[in-house]
């Protein structure tokens, strides 16, 4: 039953317009990057290779927060959790099918984004390596992460308040990357609370490899295990709190 | 009706949208390239940038340095580097070394960083940590090395006063690119061949000309510096041409001097007092006397110099702007510096002059008035007028300057 959610799941995300209008501008997007490239007065095929791997980064979180956190909402608003609910099936197959739906729609969009990128660096005359596709996997993982993260915002808030939510926790979770080295200027106290509060945010800075990646920057196959790992986790925990709160919704 | 109201709605729609678009592409139409200058407004220290830059670290770096290219102008003028909560450190310093911090693998950083601060305002002791600390992040890289070594020997002079020490950094540099042994050698060799007897700044120009792109800001900058150098180089040369078509001629040199370093212009074949025309020339094209020449260019022209062969014959080119040289009072001035140096002086009178708008509230509404209020304005060199634009102080020129030299 979860393969089927899922695959429902995922066939409806990748029709749907949100998701489509989204990868052409990301396309167009890419396309004027060119543009920045020029205008750096030096060496272009750099500055346009970080403005397309940003892009991906950027227009992935979007395209999970955007369809991620209606994914849940319009199943009940028009009713067809019901139908499904009334089926003898555990509500945490419906999570988890959602979320592995939502996912697989995400990889096929981040892997028509990389796609995109990469031809058009090769077409301008960029340097094209496989450290870029790693850097693109790794981005992968952090637009995964953060379907995640509005996935069970949803549960907790409306969408619109959980759209909101999600991206502050983008934010957040690549400014505590930089934390550990800030944190020294607050006294001990205060190191302990926002250590704390940091430590509740995933650390999205650990799926940037995108910055080394445009200088050929190798990354250990060890480094590339923990950095998976660490995303493997935190999806682990947030649809795992997602299926709690979902068990105890009153629908 | 409903038809009517349908197509109503669309031509208002459409004359809307053509109202707006034409508005929007007429300040396309009537826009002129002006260069754009502003200070720095802001200057994270780097480890607070590196937190803002939510993992773009290097996109947002390149951002942020596309957009300090205005403050590269606006420092053009004004040549003063201290920004708030700054300490000791510049502007300059300030924001590459943020920069650096967040995209530390990007060499463009480490070589307009110099340029910035050694280049552009002098300030050469942070222009080599620099490119020292490009050194130290990218040492395989030769371009690195090779200017690191220009300052070295250009302006803290080491290869004269330190040759050991300079010794040990090129031999350093050999051990890190080995490849790279034969031409350092032949790099030396010309940059002391060329440009030590003239200027020693040229060679330093020529390496940042390497480092630009054509059209850019720091490209036109560099540009211009090698156009001042090349200036200075070639009313040198014909100025020692003057000197001796006057000796020639049997009229007195103004000192002992120039006679001894004229000497050996002097063609023993035409004695002093030769008959070639007037006793002093009226154009520069005199001084291209065959006779003065034949001894100064026995086996070649200089590469960029005043004068060229043109179908066999020695011709006088523009100035490195693409202006005429001119003989004032016996002295030769090339048009285009001279311009330069004006448009420098005028550069600092805007800066003065915006001040005084600020203090007073209210901006002079004439050239009398902005003198009147104190304001020092430099007056034009020949064939200049100087207005006073709105909120600018501007100079018309009444010749368009030709074709510059062309340097890449």
């Amino acid at each position: 039953m979860i393969w089927v959610i899922a695959t429902a799941t995922c066939k409806e995300l990748v029709r749907s317009r949100t998701f489509l209008v989204l990868i052409l501008i990301f396309a167009v997007a890419v396309g004027l990057s060119r543009l920045i490239g020029w205008i750096s007065s030096t060496d272009g095929d750099i500055v346009t290779t970080d403005v397309v791997f940003s892009l991906q980064s950027v227009f992935g979180v979007l395209v999970a927060v955007a369809t991620g956190t209606v994914l849940m909402q319009s199943e009940i608003q028009q009713q067809t959790l019901y139908t499904i609910l009334s089926r003898p099936l555990e509500r945490w197959h419906f999570v988890v099918g959602k979320y592995l739906g939502l996912s697989a729609g995400l990889i096929i969009g981040q892997a028509a984004m990389l796609v995109i990128g990469l031809l058009y660096l090769a077409v301008t005359g960029a340097a094209v390596h496989g450290w870029l596709v790693l850097a693109g996997l790794l981005t992968t993982v952090e637009v995964l992460v953060m379907a995640a993260v509005s996935l069970c915002s949803t549960m907790l808030s409306t969408p619109l308040l959980a759209a909101v939510l999600s991206l502050i926790i983008y934010a957040l979770g690549h400014a505590v990357h930089t934390l550990p080295e800030l944190i020294h200027h607050l006294g001990h106290g205060q190191q302990l609370v926002v250590s704390v509060i940091a430590s509740l945010i995933p650390d999205l800075g650990q799926f940037a490899y995108r910055n080394d990646a445009v200088y050929r920057t190798p990354l250990m196959p060890a480094d590339l295990a923990v950095r998976l790992a660490y995303g493997g986790l935190w999806i682990a925990l947030l649809v795992t709190v997602t299926v709690a709160v979902f068990r105890r919704r009153q629908l | 009706m409903g038809m009517l109201r349908k197509a109503a709605l669309g031509m208002l729609v459409a004359i809307l949208l053509a109202v707006v678009v034409g508005w929007n592409m007429s300040r396309f139409i009537s826009s002129t390239a002006k260069i754009r200058e502003k200070d720095i407004d802001f200057l994270p220290p780097p480890v607070v940038a590196e937190l803002l830059c939510l993992g773009h670290r290097n996109t947002l770096a390149k951002l942020r340095w596309i957009d300090s290219f205005a403050y590269f102008e606006y420092q053009l003028d004004r040549k003063d580097d201290n920004v708030v909560g700054g300490g000791k450190a510049g502007g300059f310093e300030r924001l590459y070394d943020t920069l650096i911090t967040l995209d530390p693998h990007f060499q463009s950083f480490y070589e307009h960083a110099a340029l910035n601060t050694g280049g552009l305002l002098g300030h050469q002791g942070v222009a080599l940590s620099f490119q020292m600390r490009g050194i130290s992040e990218m040492p395989t890289s030769s371009q690195m090395w090779r200017n690191a070594a220009a300052i070295l020997r250009t302006e803290y002079h080491w290869q004269e006063q330190l040759p050991e020490a300079f010794g040990q950094f090129l031999s350093t540099w050999r051990r890190f690119i080995p490849e790279d042994s034969d031409q350092i050698s032949i790099w030396l060799i010309n940059v002391g061949r060329h440009f030590s007897s003239i200027s020693q700044r040229m060679s330093y120009w020529l390496e940042q000309l390497h480092m630009t792109k054509a059209g850019s800001p720091a490209g036109d900058f560099v540009e211009g510096q090698l156009r001042d150098e090349y200036a200075k180089m070639g009313c040198e040369t014909l100025q020692i041409l003057v000197n001796a078509y006057r000796i020639a001629h049997g009229a007195p040199a103004p000192r002992l001097k120039d006679l001894w370093l004229d000497y050996d212009l002097i063609d023993p074949f035409s004695p002093f007092g030769a008959t070639i025309g007037d006793a002093l020339p009226v154009r520069l094209d005199d001084v291209l006397e065959p006779r003065l020449l034949r001894k100064r260019l026995t086996r070649e022209l200089q590469a960029n110099g005043p004068i060229i062969a043109v179908d066999g014959r020695l011709r006088l080119r523009t100035d490195p702007f693409g202006l005429p040289w001119r003989l004032v009072a016996d002295r030769v001035v090339s048009t285009g510096l001279e311009r330069r140096h004006y448009q420098a002086a005028l550069g600092k009178a805007n800066v003065a002059l915006l001040n005084l708008a600020r203090s007073r509230g209210s901006w002079p509404a004439s050239l009398a008035e902005a003198r009147s209020l104190g304001l020092a304005i430099p007056e034009p060199p020949e064939g200049g007028s100087l207005s006073l634009a709105g909120e600018a102080l501007e100079v018309t020129w009444q010749t368009q300057p030709g074709q510059p030299w062309s340097l890449r």
